[in-house]
């Protein structure tokens, strides 16, 4: 926010002036280290597809959340071609994929770049770091992943770096009406261009305080800094709607008297000139808005859950701990716990296929009587529950399934050879619960694969869908160290 | 209970519902988004919403446009979901390895704190199974590493949670491309297709090279519970470890 009006010592002014070139370093620092990434980037200038990136960004986010990579890569092909005459779709790909990468920080888990600098505080030497984004990454309202310019990285783009936005945009607006008083109309373009990056850049600034504001009403101090920043923000937002508005008129005032190359300009002008106008009346709406739904925010945060005390560091605090923990105290419900937190709400399972077949191989239970709980326990009098399949049935199940060649059977066929073969009922009935349960399964180290055979059969006491028995592949573990 | 009150408690059960349909945005379903609007713009709606959610063993996260409502389950709740009905056939190891993989993927995607209170819809690093796999056993290789370090005779019997990760083969691909659950990387599959299926990740790419992106809504579970969850629950392990 901008301070109160007072003279800029150098005590205050180097420390920001220091803090805007190092955000240019990672820029500076892809350029300089190209000749060591794994693919030949020699011909080009990184620097030059960056700016182009968020120009193809900057213009997308203007119509919509922001641009696909297809969209980047299509606005990058022409300078990467102008580089390389012959290179391919897969090559142009290739080169702005590793552009994007760069801009998103892929290497760092897409973790903000973070840039140290010395400044001198009170008379001592001290180490500060900025942290920013270049570019992040959202889904779009089809699903689809949209590339998004953050606002430092639109200051690169407009070369506004250092410069308060709001002080960028009235700086923009002078410019602009200067150059359509004096006919200027196609670098006016450019710098109409330009006003339509600092307005989108302004909103993400307003968005973001708000946002952090929506998020957690805790994290902010809304009756002194949120409050001013609105009010900073609607005169703001006004100045420019009147600014835009005069700018317009001048326009109209040069129309007549343009010719028609000019005419073409104009155009143009007016149509950036009408998009910023929109984003900041859209963008007026909100913040008028903003109060109200702050206050609606602090009801609606009343009731979250929220646990105390800072957020830990999950790599650092969580992880590393969880693997230092002796196994003996990951119990079966402790271990399942950390699993099962990460997972979302699920409604219960009413019936469930699998379960059922589990269930169908399991031993039976004894059958559980009105008094039974009440029994006194007897260790030595308990018998092993008796399985509902004998081992020369699993025996004779497992060699007929065995049975099946490598291009595979049909279960309804193995029933029937089983039925042939004078094999029980039970026997028949345990070849199929196990073909049922192997059926889609990866289990570890599988004795046959069963897969869906796209037909229908029906035998007695066997009905259903058919499915494919074939032996299963061996495994081949393969360890890349 | 008055007529509103009944049409409120309607809406609410509703809008429940339309939280528990994995992989539903508001964006997809008019209804839905009605809702979420009414949601956010009146506070009986809000109130009854929670305290159903509450009633039901169920915890709202978060509520908004893009991500709708967020919901989290309490730890008696019939939403919480049942071991069985995860994987039904897991070893003692398995279940152990699965929780440090659903931690793992969590620490790859937020690292640290600052990465959690990134704006909801920004999307987190993609994912790869090679990535995690090489993820996970790297951080366990350094831990196992500076331990041997430390301890000039290591104790046979004290086996760390670590072991079962090193244990593992990291990769079993088997001919026909179908991967196994007893490696790590069969493992991590399994989880990152489980979230996927239930609306946390987005799956991308192609079949054999596949990837996936964190969708909003996992960033707001973790961020508002299982990161929280499971900072306590591995504290209340380390801390039985210290009091001996």
């Amino acid at each position: 926010m901008k301070a109160s009006v007072q003279f800029e010592t150098w005590q205050i002014a180097l420390p920001r002036r220091v803090a805007t070139l190092a955000r240019m370093h990672p820029l500076h620092r892809f350029e300089a280290s190209k000749a060591a990434r794994h693919i030949d980037l020699g011909k080009h200038d990184l620097r030059t597809l960056s700016l182009m990136v968020f120009d193809a960004v900057i213009e997308r986010m203007g119509l919509a959340a922001g641009a696909p990579r297809d969209e980047i890569i299509e606005a990058l092909r022409p300078i990467i071609i102008a580089a390389e005459p012959n290179s391919d779709f897969v090559r142009v790909a290739e080169v702005a994929t590793a552009v994007l990468d760069f801009l998103m920080n892929e290497e760092e888990r897409r973790r903000a770049f973070r840039e140290e600098m010395l400044v001198v505080e009170n008379g001592v030497q001290v180490t500060k770091e900025v942290s920013f984004h270049y570019l992040q990454q959202v889904l779009g309202p089809n699903d689809e992943p949209l590339y998004r310019a953050t606002v430092e990285g639109i200051n690169l783009y407009t070369g506004t770096l250092g410069l308060d936005v709001e002080d960028a945009h009235a700086a923009n607006a002078a410019v602009l009406k200067y150059q359509i008083g004096r006919g200027r109309f196609r670098e006016a373009v450019a710098t109409a261009r330009q006003a339509v990056a600092i307005t989108t850049q302004y909103e993400q600034k307003v968005r973001r305080a708000l946002d952090i504001a929506r998020r957690d009403i805790t994290a902010v101090n809304w009756a002194i800094e949120v409050l001013q920043t609105l009010g900073e923000a609607r005169d703001h937002l006004r100045a420019r709607i009147d600014a835009d508005n005069e700018i317009l008129r001048a326009v109209e005032d040069h129309e007549d008297d343009a010719n028609i190359q000019e005419r073409g300009h104009i155009a143009e002008l007016v149509r950036h000139i009408h998009e910023c106008q929109s984003r900041n009346s859209a963008l007026h709406v909100l913040v008028m808005d903003a109060n109200e739904s702050w206050l609606g925010e602090h009801t609606r945060q009343a009731f979250r859950p929220r646990a105390l005390g800072v957020m830990p560091d999950l790599e650092a605090s969580v992880l590393r701990s969880s693997l230092m923990v002796a196994d003996s105290r990951l119990d079966l419900e402790t271990s399942w716990q950390l699993t099962a937190i990460f997972l979302p709400p699920s409604p219960p399972c009413i019936a469930d296929g699998r379960r059922l077949i589990e269930l169908l191989l399991a031993p039976r239970r004894e059958y559980e009587g009105a008094n039974s709980g009440l029994s006194e326990p007897e260790a030595e009098e308990m018998t092993q529950s008796v399985d509902r399949f004998s081992e020369q049935d699993y025996r004779d199940a497992d060699t007929l399934l065995e049975s099946a060649p490598g291009d595979g059977a049909f279960i309804s066929d193995l029933l029937l050879k089983a039925q042939l073969s004078g094999l029980s009922k039970s026997v028949q009935t345990l070849i199929y619960l196990l073909a049922l349960r192997a059926y889609g399964e990866a289990e570890e180290n599988p004795e046959y694969r069963v897969d869906s055979a796209d037909h229908c059969f029906t035998g007695d006491p066997f009905w259903g869908d058919d499915l494919v028995i074939r032996p299963a592949p061996k495994l081949e573990d393969v360890t890349h160290e | 209970m008055s007529d509103t009150s009944c049409d409120i408690a309607e809406k609410s059960g509703r809008l429940i519902r339309f939280a528990l349909l994995p992989n539903l945005m508001p964006s997809g379903d008019p209804e839905y988004l009605a809702l979420v609007r009414e949601f956010l713009s009146n506070p009986s709606f809000q109130d009854v919403t929670s305290a159903l959610a509450r009633g039901l063993g169920l915890r709202v996260l978060n509520v908004s446009i893009q991500s709708g409502l967020v919901l989290g389950t309490t730890t008696d709740s019939p939403f919480q979901l049942h071991r069985e009905d995860y994987h039904s056939r897991m070893s003692a190891s398995d279940r152990i390895v699965q929780g440090l993989v659903h931690l793992g993927i969590a620490a790859w995607c937020f690292p640290r704190a600052e990465d959690l209170r990134e704006s909801d819809d920004v999307l987190p690093a993609r994912i790869t199974v090679e990535e995690l796999v090489e993820y996970l056993h790297t951080v366990c290789e350094e831990l196992k590493a500076r331990e041997e370090r430390n301890i000039a005779a290591p104790s046979a019997e004290v086996r760390m949670a670590l072991h079962h990760v090193l244990g593992l083969g990291k990769y079993s691909d088997s001919v026909d491309g179908r991967g196994s659950f007893a490696t790590l990387a069969g493992k991590i599959r399994f989880a990152l297709n489980f979230l996927t299926d239930h609306g946390f990740l987005k799956r991308e790419g192609s079949d054999e090279h596949p990837s996936w992106l964190a969708r909003p809504s996992f960033r707001i579970h973790v961020r508002e519970l299982a990161g929280h969850e499971a900072f306590s629950i591995v504290a209340r392990a380390t801390q039985e470890i210290s009091n001996g």
